[in-house]
């Protein structure tokens, strides 16, 4: 499996199963929420805790799937640091998501 | 001051290109990079094959893209190299040259009609120091340069 998901609360976390989140991930984590999403799982938080590395396609499909779930009231990122983090911050994209630094406070906010 | 040279090829697929980063971030070790530099790098790489790929061969496999990566002690230069569609004036307007700046889009909060994509050239143009791009004879080069923050001999 690409990515583990998770359900805390009403919400499902979702994690890169590697380190890497690049364009060959890309297009199965667009398909992968689009799933979620037509389940029922309405609130996503994408866990990015143990990504070392994210390319532009791999953020086009977080940009993707927060559009599918329809918007930062329901979809949060946590856990970026280093380039990952620079990567939403360069692209301004940090402004777009709901951004949180662990699980817990990413639940908290998309509760709220 | 000489450089230390390596070339690395890929098939035009991009499950090689994981391949490529891994390579280019290991190799960027031996010079004075530092590691949120080799960390820039490797993106920075990885953005502009990912480009080769989609954009000069269209996502056809069986190409070659070809890295060529050279490390000297004040600077580490790469360069891309794709024997397919030539990058458009327009996009190479926004890499090369003086007064080129990365436009990136101002974005502030969240609408329907977000971009999904679009960043790999301006990502390129963020990450380094300097970028350039040439088209000869059917083979196109991406350079781009990174300046060491201190002399380190290889």
């Amino acid at each position: 499996m690409a990515f583990e998901t998770r359900e805390v609360e009403d919400v499902t976390v979702v994690s890169p199963a590697n380190r890497r989140l690049d364009a060959v991930l890309a297009p199965k984590l667009k398909e992968l929420v689009a799933e979620l999403v037509a389940d029922g799982n309405n609130k996503i938080v994408l866990d990015v805790s143990n990504v070392e590395f994210m390319d532009s396609s791999g953020l086009g499909a977080a940009v993707a799937a927060l559009k599918i779930v329809g918007g930062p009231g329901d979809m949060a990122i946590c856990g970026a640091s280093g380039l990952v983090a620079d990567l939403f911050k360069l692209t301004h994209m940090d402004r777009v998501f709901t951004m949180a630094a662990n699980e817990e406070e990413a639940v908290v906010k998309l509760a709220s | 001051m000489k450089h230390k040279r390596i070339t690395l090829t890929i098939g035009s697929e991009l499950e090689n290109v994981a391949l490529v980063g891994a390579a280019v971030s290991r190799l960027s070790e031996f010079s004075s990079l530092n590691r949120e530099q080799v960390n820039r790098l490797e993106l920075a790489v990885v953005e502009a094959v990912n480009n080769a790929i989609e954009h000069a061969y269209g996502y056809a496999p069986g190409h070659s893209v070809e890295v060529d990566l050279r490390m000297g002690a004040k600077d580490i230069i790469v360069t891309i190299h794709d024997t397919g569609n030539s990058m458009p004036s327009t996009a190479v307007n926004t890499i090369v040259g003086e007064t080129a700046t990365p436009p990136m889009p101002v974005i502030d909060g969240y609408s329907a009609d977000l971009p999904e994509g679009g960043w790999g050239l301006l990502l390129i143009k963020s990450l380094t120091d300097d970028v350039s791009y040439s088209s000869e004879a059917g083979r196109n080069s991406l350079r781009i340069t990174y300046h060491c923050d201190s002399e380190t001999a290889l």
